[in-house]
This record gives C-alpha cells, structure tokens and sequence, in this order.
C-alpha cells in the first residue's frame, strides 16, 4: 500500500509542477497552463500509474524495464512528455516571436538559434519544442480516446457475446471498411481543425483495430480456467474482470497502443502537412515540416529537425511498446533470457 | 457418515437448453458428504458427474444449462437459494473446489503466492502483508519445499504436481468445510497421483473437512474414498461404502467399471468392456438407462427403477440387483 501510493505521489509530481508558480521558470509554466498541456499531464501520468497498479504486485515495477529496448524506449519517451511539459523553461526564444525581416530570416543553426530560423525569423528551436506540446497530446490522447472507445466495444463484444456482439462487430468492420483517410477529410471538412477537433477525429476513427485486439483477448482469457478458477473461489465479477481478465486481454494491446501514438502523430502530421490540419498559431511538428518544404534545397533546417523529432517519437513509443508487452509476458521474457 | 451431513445435495435437476433441444444432464441426484468424510463421484465422460460438482457452487455457464429442480444444502443453508453476493461468500471460502488441469487452472501472469493471498484478502480480510505471510504457511502445509521462495515463482515455474499443490492451497487457504476434488489427479503422473492423494488425506485429517472427489478412476477412490457414488447418464446409480461396493456391487454398471480395470499380474489377454455407448442426455429412454448395455437386463427394466435399498448405506437403482450381487461377475464377452 505504501509503495503504492509512492507510486501515484511520484508520477503527480509533474503536476503539481505545473501547478506551482512563484520562482522565475515555474512562473513562465503557470502562464502557460493552457488546456492542452492540461489534459497532456492529467492523462499521461495518470495512465503511468493505472499501469503500475493493474501489474502484478509482487514484481518491482522498474523490472518491466530491464529490457534495453523497453528501458530506451522509457527513457525517450518520459524525456519527449518533460520536453513538452516544460517547454516554457526550455526554450531560448519565445515560439511566435518574429525576428529581423531581413537579417533573421533563413539563419541555418547556430549557438544562438540551434535549429535555425524560419521565414518570419522565428527560431526553429523554439518552435519544435512547443510543437512537442500539441504532438504528443493529440498523439497520446487521440489514442486514449481509441482505446477507451476499443475497450468498450471489445469488451462488450467479447464479455456479453449473443446479438449486441454481432452488432458491435459489424459495425466495426463497417468502420474498418472506410478507408480512414477518407474519413479524416470529410471530418476535417466539416469541423474546423482545433486540436481537440483533430484529438476527436484521429481517436474516433481509430478505435476499429484495438475493439478487435481487445475482443480477441477477452474471449480467448474468459475461456481460460484460471478464471473459472477464479470464480469458484468466489471472486466478484469486477475483482476477475479487472484482475484476471483485462490485464490478459489487454496484453497484446500494449505493444498496438505504442505503435499506435507514433502512428497518430505521423497521421497528424500528414494531415497538418496536406494544410487540412491545424492551422497557424497552434505549432505542431506535421505543420513545421510542411512550412519547410518549399526551401528544402536551401533552408534543409526547416524540414529536417522537426521530422527528427517525430523519428525520435515514435522510435521511442515503438520501442517501449515491445519492450513492455516482453515485460507483461513472463513465459516470453524467461525464453528471450534462456537464449541470452 | 455424521447423522447430519455437511453438505447434502437433495434432487438436483439440471437442465441443458441448446439449439436441438433441452436435455437433461444432471438427473434427480442426491447425496451426501459428512465432517471428515471422503465421497467419490465415479462415472465415466459426460455422466453428469462435474456438472453436479459445478452446480452445487452455482457455476454452470447460466444461459445453456440451468438447474430446474432439487436442492444443495450447506449445514443448513441452500446453496441454490443464495443471492449472488451469498454464494460468493461461500465459494472458496466455506466450500472450494479444485480443477483437473493444474497448467492452466492458475493464472500465468501472477506469482503462486500472489493468487493464493488474493483469496485470503478476499474472504479472511486479511491485509497484504499478513495475507502473503498465510499464503507462505500455505505452500508449506502443501509440502512445498521452499515455501518462501516458490511463493515468488509463476506457474509455468512450477512442475504439474507442485502446480496442483499450489491449487489445494488456494482451496483451502480459507479451511473450508468442504472440498470438491474435480479430477485432481488425472493429469498428473501416476506417482505424483499417489503424493497429491496423500495430502488431501492429511489436510483431511488436519482440516476435519469433507471432500468430495470426483474422478472416472475407480482405483483413485478406492483408497482415499469412504462411500462412492457412481453416476451413470445422469443418474446416480449406486451408492455405497468402497468395501460394499468392492465386495458387493449392486448395479451391473457398477460391476462393468469394476471389471473393466487392469489388473495387475492378472492373467486375462482382453479386458472385458461394457459394450454399446452411454445414451445422450437428449435422448429419453424409456424405463433404467443402463437396460440397452445391460446383460442382466429383464423385462421389467422398461419401467424405471427407483434407487433399491440394497443394505444399510447401501442403495441401487437395479430391480435385478440380488442376482447382480449373487452371480458377482460381469459375463465375459465372447
């Protein structure tokens, strides 16, 4: 209990950052407490912590991380999520601010702009460090919307069986049959893209495979006797539910979730590319590479550094879904250790 | 053998509703299983006998089977009668129940002691520390070497038999009176059968709790066993102490199982079978069940019999069971 609650003060300690205001950097986070970053920190962490419930107490939680590929993967990812929540304190000039309009303009990477500048004279730097903010929001949440929307309907599906099953998965393949690009457009043409628009839209029309992944997972686990197991020592529903069938089920999930936010962020950023994105003042990686592609020959800055930063993402999040799902698999892991 | 049982299971019906039909696996089956008390549920496959075991802690799978008739009474509680928060409370606590398989009856992804321990917090109210503490003593009253440290171990860790201990001491991690043994040992080798009968004879004789174990292998019960049931489509057919039954049994089908073991050192080149195959339970036969497979069958086996008292404690549903018991031999098959 205690380590548990360890646990959940450690991981809403960014939050209470955010929160604090008062000294010089902290001062310039609370000002820029705007509800993306909100919503980032509140779902992010929290995530982290329902993880680290749901696993098996016996094991330390840092041991899922001995893999290096998980442990790398870790790393990356945790410093990308700090990268966005404390943007405010680690950028070198202000996002939006417009340098010299002749002098300021195209300035290849230097100590002073280390990514360069754009066409406005704003500093590159500063931007894809912003542009980590409403990346990994919308990469991470869009995906939390899927998976909520997944889990519901797989686990319905999976749980109850019968006519609403059938109807549930119909309606999934109906969903999968619209090539998603299609629906993206139309949504994105009859919705204004605000980043909560472009959070709903990607999740809402990414929910298909994981309702799958989850109804596969919660069929093949209720059929399992370890759960018959369970019942006849008289555990409640909600105790095998949540205990012996979701953390099974949602098992392969883990690895698809991963992969599933350097998707959507690659997803954005083709939308945001395409210009069906966001638009000017909100920042995001999809629509830097975009405003570089015209100069790509002379000002190769532009592009490159916010396409290296969405490399980073989602090498990051891949390699931390594979080395989680080895982690949540002890037969997997006592075999990848047997041939070490 | 008290004169108040434990646990008596009076009438249970049970009914099976699929698409060709409803049939009826579990037929107006009672018995009983005393305070300190062994009773083996013999049958072969499909006999009704681990759907009987499951119905008495309600956990036949609800939409297909149903149980339309009879009565499970713990002390004297019925069972059947419980909401589902009452028969929670009762399950794995105050009646558990073990399976056949223990490779896949434990959950891969949590720790042997981890399992055992969510039981005690479930029913004992234990809290973490105390109930990871218990759940070692446990795997050391299974006879587990190392307790402390096979605690930490998964299960596929562990060998067959020593997952199988680790299933009785979830079971009775929480003293049960009663213990339903479905198949416990037939996945197991024959020696390791040997070792895991040993200790729920002991936990028995610590626990004081009935045990009722059901298994198609006479020869498993005959030693652990004080009365065994035998079950035939659905029906109990005879019940009787092992000696009785050994000695004397009552119903042909009875004798048929008995015959049809090896045995070892005997001379005969072919076992003798019990020819024909076991009614479906969709299939309504008019008069005993057994009449089509039977030799000793007469004609008054069209109408069914009831179950005969035979002797004291010991009862038949034959009408020919005082030529049974006298010709004592099941016919040899030419």
């Amino acid at each position: 209990m205690k380590r548990r609650l360890t646990t959940v003060a450690l991981s809403l300690m960014p939050l209470t950052l955010v929160c604090l205001r008062g000294s010089t950097p902290w001062r310039a986070l609370g000002r820029d407490l705007d509800w993306t970053i909100a919503v980032s920190t509140a779902l992010f962490w929290p995530v982290v912590v329902a993880w680290a419930i749901i696993q098996p107490r016996t094991q330390r939680w840092w041991r899922r991380f001995e893999d290096p590929s998980a442990r790398w993967g870790l790393v990356i990812v945790v410093a990308l999520h700090l990268v966005a929540l404390l943007a405010p304190a680690l950028v070198t000039h202000s996002p939006q601010a417009q340098g010299h309009p002749v002098f300021d303009r195209y300035l290849p990477p230097s100590t002073d702009h280390w990514m360069g500048t754009d066409v406005l004279g704003r500093d590159l730097y500063s931007r894809v460090v912003y542009g980590s903010r409403v990346s990994l929001t919308i990469g991470v949440i869009s995906v939390f919307v899927s998976l909520v929307l997944g889990t519901i309907v797989g686990g319905i599906a999976g749980y109850r069986g019968g006519w609403l099953a059938s109807a549930l998965m119909r309606l999934t393949d109906m969903m999968l049959a619209f090539p998603r690009l299609v629906l993206l457009l139309l949504a994105v043409a009859l919705f204004s893209p605000s980043p909560l628009v472009i959070i709903l839209i990607l999740g809402v029309t990414g929910w298909m495979s994981l309702a799958r992944l989850v109804r596969g997972g919660v069929l093949q686990v209720i059929s399992t006797e370890y759960v018959d197991a369970a019942r006849a020592l008289g555990l409640p529903p909600h105790r095998i539910l949540i205990r012996h069938v979701l953390p099974a089920a949602l098992l392969p999930i883990i690895a698809a979730l991963a992969l599933r936010v350097g998707n959507t962020i690659l997803t954005e950023s083709f939308l945001s590319y395409l210009g069906l994105g966001l638009q000017d003042p909100v920042v995001s990686w999809g629509m830097l590479i975009r405003s570089g592609r015209q100069t790509l020959l002379s000002a190769w800055w532009l592009s490159t550094f916010p396409g290296l930063a969405i490399l980073l993402t989602v090498l990051g999040y891949n390699l931390l879904g594979d080395g989680l799902r080895d982690a949540y698999d002890p037969r997997l892991r006592s075999a990848v250790r047997s041939e070490a | 053998m008290s004169d108040s049982p434990l646990l008596r299971v009076s009438n249970l019906t049970v009914a099976l509703h699929l698409e060709g039909g409803t049939s009826l696996p579990v037929r107006d089956v009672s018995f009983d299983v005393g305070a300190s008390e062994t009773v083996g549920l013999v049958g072969e496959s499909g006999c009704g006998k681990s759907m009987t075991a499951l119905s008495i802690l309600r956990l036949i799978p609800k939409p297909p089977a149903e149980i339309v008739a009879g009565s499970v009474n713990l002390s004297d509680v019925d069972l059947l009668k419980l909401d589902s928060n009452g028969i929670r409370r009762v399950r794995g606590n105050r009646v558990a129940m073990i399976f056949q398989e223990p490779m896949t009856s434990l959950n891969p992804v949590y720790s042997c002691g981890e399992q055992i321990a969510e039981v005690l917090r479930l029913h004992s109210g234990l809290d973490r520390r105390r109930a990871w503490a218990r759940a070692v003593e446990m795997l050391d009253r299974v006879q587990i070497p190392n307790a402390a440290e096979r605690a930490r171990e998964y299960p596929h860790q562990l060998s067959g038999g020593m997952r199988q201990r680790v299933m009785i001491a979830m079971a009775i991690a929480c003293n049960p009176e009663v213990l339903i043994a479905d198949e416990p040992t037939t996945a197991l080798d024959v020696t390791i059968q040997r070792e895991i009968l040993a200790l729920l004879d002991e936990l028995q004789a610590q626990l004081g709790m009935g045990i009722l174990h059901i298994t198609h292998d006479l020869a498993v019960v005959s030693e652990s066993a004080h009365r065994i049931v035998v079950m035939y489509a659905g029906q109990v057919v005879e019940e009787a102490s092992v000696d009785q039954l050994f000695s004397a049994a009552a119903h042909p089908y009875s004798l048929g199982l008995l015959a049809s073991r090896p045995e070892l050192g005997a001379r005969r080149s072919r076992l003798p079978v019990i020819e024909g195959r076991v009614p479906e339970p969709s299939q309504e036969v008019e008069g005993c069940r057994f009449r089509e497979r039977c030799p000793f069958a007469v004609d008054r086996c069209t109408e069914e019999p009831p179950l005969l008292e035979v002797s004291n404690g010991h009862r038949a549903r034959c009408w020919e069971f005082e030529r049974v018991q006298r010709e004592g031999e099941w016919p040899r098959v030419q």
